[in-house]
């Protein structure tokens, strides 16, 4: 995950597929660590570093009480987003709740051709197709059975 | 190993003239002027790596997301601060007014529309924000008294705002700006090259994996692997208890 | 005199077992009682831990729901067998799933998981089975009312509702066949209303040092294309259409779904390709039974939580438009 950080860092990770970096960006942990480090190491290259202290946690802090903006819905370059929510405008929410929103805005099909196994529906036997009726079907207790290599090329 | 159709690049990181230090550190800087003006631009045209994922966190932003503001606020606001220090002399009051900044900038955002960097128009909020606070000081900008903003756009080496004295750091700032710059130096040369290309010269990965003649993904992997090598010899100097996260 | 004492003496007792048969549990009121259930998974903030069992499988799954500001948020991680955590916003649905040395993000609509089991929209559960009062008992602390979902044909499972009689939450819930076995069932071992407001808990636990990443072998965006027609037994009715991705081919499979309202059967249909090896026949896995067919070129799978006959059915009825 931190290498993928890196790349995006630098611009080279399609904005379309950093949602789960992003996420992990915005949490706390390693990857926010990553995030705070690989700028403090950018600016200093760049000299443009300076005072290094706890303003932005200060600054968030202030911002706690600042009311949520909410911007008309920004038409974005590429927008492949097929769902968008209603939005919502409650103040003890706003963390928490942009932290789901930004999870699930954006919910969105990929085409980008991986080198990753796709679910191996093989004319071998009929287990594929039992584990893709789990994974998919609406109703699904039967979704946590699942033990199964969901991906049986591994 | 190195394409040496590429040794124009090379030449401007320093590579051919000096084998130690692939950067200049601060105090190297106005001995090497000239040959810095030129890094310095290209690495300005080229420093827009960004402008996609900035814009994706303000747009989360202003769909209700302050986290995602947050993470441009971690990222910007060292640059700021150092900018409006060439305005106002005390760190305390500049770390006010970069606060300020970015509380404005948060309830302006609605009204960004995406025209120009983030950074630029924060930098613009930045500026007025400084100003107006000397204003009502009674004080006038250090060195800035009729400046336009294009020349601050234009900002690089040769400017005049520069021979100004780096203003007073503390002493954590200037231990960790040192070993940022030791562990570049440490670094293995494939690393410390790959780095200096992306930060300094502001290279794409492709234009990187030209100039070093290796796949792309050996350049993430490198520039990756450089980060966490100096990330580490960083981490106990940013670990101190007034560094949690928000 | 008289006729007021055989007043007495003879109404009262019968209209009192009139009352007593009429019962507080009418079926319209259980109905009621199934409403209450199935908005209350949805509606109510509330932490736990549940179990499932089928055979030999059993998983334990960690549960926090909320439902707040008219989003219905929730996270599952999945205890036992591959680490998992499965996060829903609504009827969106991201699942972290490790393997091996990453972790594959999955996304998905609109999964009935537990204890949304029951769908908000009950009008067909009502055409297929018919409601039961048991009795009651406690599960995970709580006092339940018993319920039995009885079918009106042999073409779906008997199911049993446990509904917490104070909320309303399904506790628990049971899958039996025609013969009065188990075959499978889900329920808290320990539930309790969620006390915090904040959404911290809604964020997976993150590995920096793996990579993730997205799982695109399942084409989300739902076709309807009508190529397939399938004369579905009594009771289902198509409730959505996918496309997966064949590993090593060019063919897509696409996946009918199929539902009575609670129980789903997935209808697999996948062009025939040399050297593929054509299957037909039915197999029981337990609670799920599968039937398969070829026709016309084209391989069908149909799986299901359903009897046997239903996936036969289902697979010997599909035709397909000129």
């Amino acid at each position: 995950m931190k290498q993928q950080l890196s790349a995006l860092v630098d611009g080279e990770v399609d904005v379309e597929r950093c949602e789960h970096i992003f996420l992990a960006a915005k949490s706390t942990g390693e990857v926010a660590q990553a995030w705070r480090e690989y700028h403090v190491i950018r600016d200093v290259m760049r000299e443009d570093y300076w005072n290094e202290s706890d303003l932005t946690s200060r600054i968030m802090a202030n911002l706690d009480e600042e009311p949520t903006v909410l911007a008309p819905q920004a038409v974005s370059a590429s927008e492949k987003v097929t769902h968008i929510r209603p939005r919502f405008n409650t103040y003890s929410w706003s963390i928490a709740a942009s932290v789901a929103a930004a999870f699930f805005v954006g919910l969105f099909v990929f085409n980008q051709p991986e080198t990753n196994p796709t679910i191996q529906i093989a004319d071998k036997d009929t287990d594929q197709y039992v584990v893709a009726h789990h994974n998919y079907a609406p109703s699904s207790a039967t979704y946590y059975m699942q033990n199964v290599a969901f991906n049986a090329g591994e | 190993m190195l394409n040496t159709a590429n040794l124009e690049a090379l030449t401007r990181t320093g590579f051919v003239e000096n084998n130690t230090k692939a950067y200049t550190t601060p105090n190297h800087k106005i001995t090497q002027g000239s040959h810095r003006d030129m890094t310095v631009q290209a690495a300005h045209a080229k420093q827009q790596e960004n402008k996609e994922f900035d814009q994706m966190l303000v747009e989360r932003a202003q769909q209700g997301d302050k986290r995602a503001f947050g993470l441009l606020v971690e990222k910007y606001h060292r640059k700021l601060g150092r900018l409006l220090s060439r305005m106002i002399r005390d760190q305390a009051e500049v770390e006010d007014v970069v606060q300020e900044s970015f509380i404005k900038a948060y309830r302006a955002l609605h009204s960004f529309r995406g025209d120009s960097a983030f950074y630029t128009w924060l930098y613009r909020i930045g500026i007025n924000t400084a100003k107006n606070y000397l204003v009502s000081l009674g004080r006038k900008p250090q060195v800035m008294q009729d400046v336009k903003l294009e020349d601050v756009e234009n900002f690089d080496e040769a400017n005049d705002m520069r021979t100004m004295e780096t203003p007073e750091t503390s002493l954590m700032t200037k231990e960790i700006a040192q070993t940022v710059n030791d562990a570049i130096a440490a670094l293995p040369d494939e690393l410390r090259t790959a780095i200096t290309l992306r930060e300094l010269e502001g290279l794409s990965y492709e234009d990187i994996a030209n100039v070093m003649q290796c796949p792309i993904g050996t350049v993430r992997s490198r520039i990756f692997r450089a980060r966490e090598t100096i990330a580490a010899k960083l981490r106990p100097l940013l670990d101190t208890p007034q560094h949690k996260r928000w | 005199m008289s006729l007021k004492l055989v007043f007495r003496g003879f109404f009262l007792p019968a209209l009192l077992l009139a009352v007593f048969n009429q019962s507080v549990h009418a079926e319209e009121d259980l109905w009621v009682t199934m409403q209450k259930t199935a908005s209350a998974a949805r509606e109510l903030n509330y932490q736990g831990l549940f179990v499932y069992h089928n055979g030999a499988t059993i998983r334990s799954v960690q549960i926090t729901h909320m439902y707040e500001g008219g989003r219905e948020f929730s996270r599952n991680v999945v205890l036992d067998g591959r680490p998992r955590e499965v996060f829903s916003e609504g009827d969106d649905i991201v699942i972290f799933n490790a393997k091996n040395d990453k972790i594959v993000i999955e996304k998905r609509r609109g999964q009935n998981l537990f204890p949304a089991m029951l769908p908000t929209q009950l009008y067909p559960l009502k055409q297929n089975y018919k409601l039961k009062y048991i009795g009651q008992e406690r599960i995970a602390g709580r006092l339940a009312q018993v319920i039995d979902m009885v079918p009106n044909d042999n073409l779906r499972y008997q199911y049993r509702v446990w509904s917490d009689a104070e909320y309303g939450l399904l506790l628990k819930m049971s899958m039996v066949d025609a013969q009065g076995h188990t075959l499978e069932q889900i329920g808290f071992n320990q539930v309790a209303m969620l006390q915090t407001k904040d959404l911290d808990w809604f964020q997976p636990k993150i590995d920096a040092t793996k990579p993730y990443v997205m799982d695109d072998s399942t084409d989300l965006t739902h076709t309807e294309d009508n190529l397939v027609i399938a004369n579905l037994p009594t009771g289902y009715k198509k409730v959505d259409q996918i496309q997966l991705k064949v590993h090593g081919k060019n063919t897509t499979v696409q996946q009918l779904i199929f539902s009575d309202g609670l129980a789903s059967v997935s209808l697999f249909v996948e062009p025939m390709v040399k050297g593929m090896q054509a299957r037909v026949g039915k197999k029981n896995m337990g609670s799920t039974n599968v039937y398969a067919h070829v026709l016309n070129g084209y391989q069908l799978v149909v799986v299901g939580e359903v009897p046997a006959q239903t996936v036969e059915q289902i697979a010997l009825q599909v035709t397909f438009k000129k």
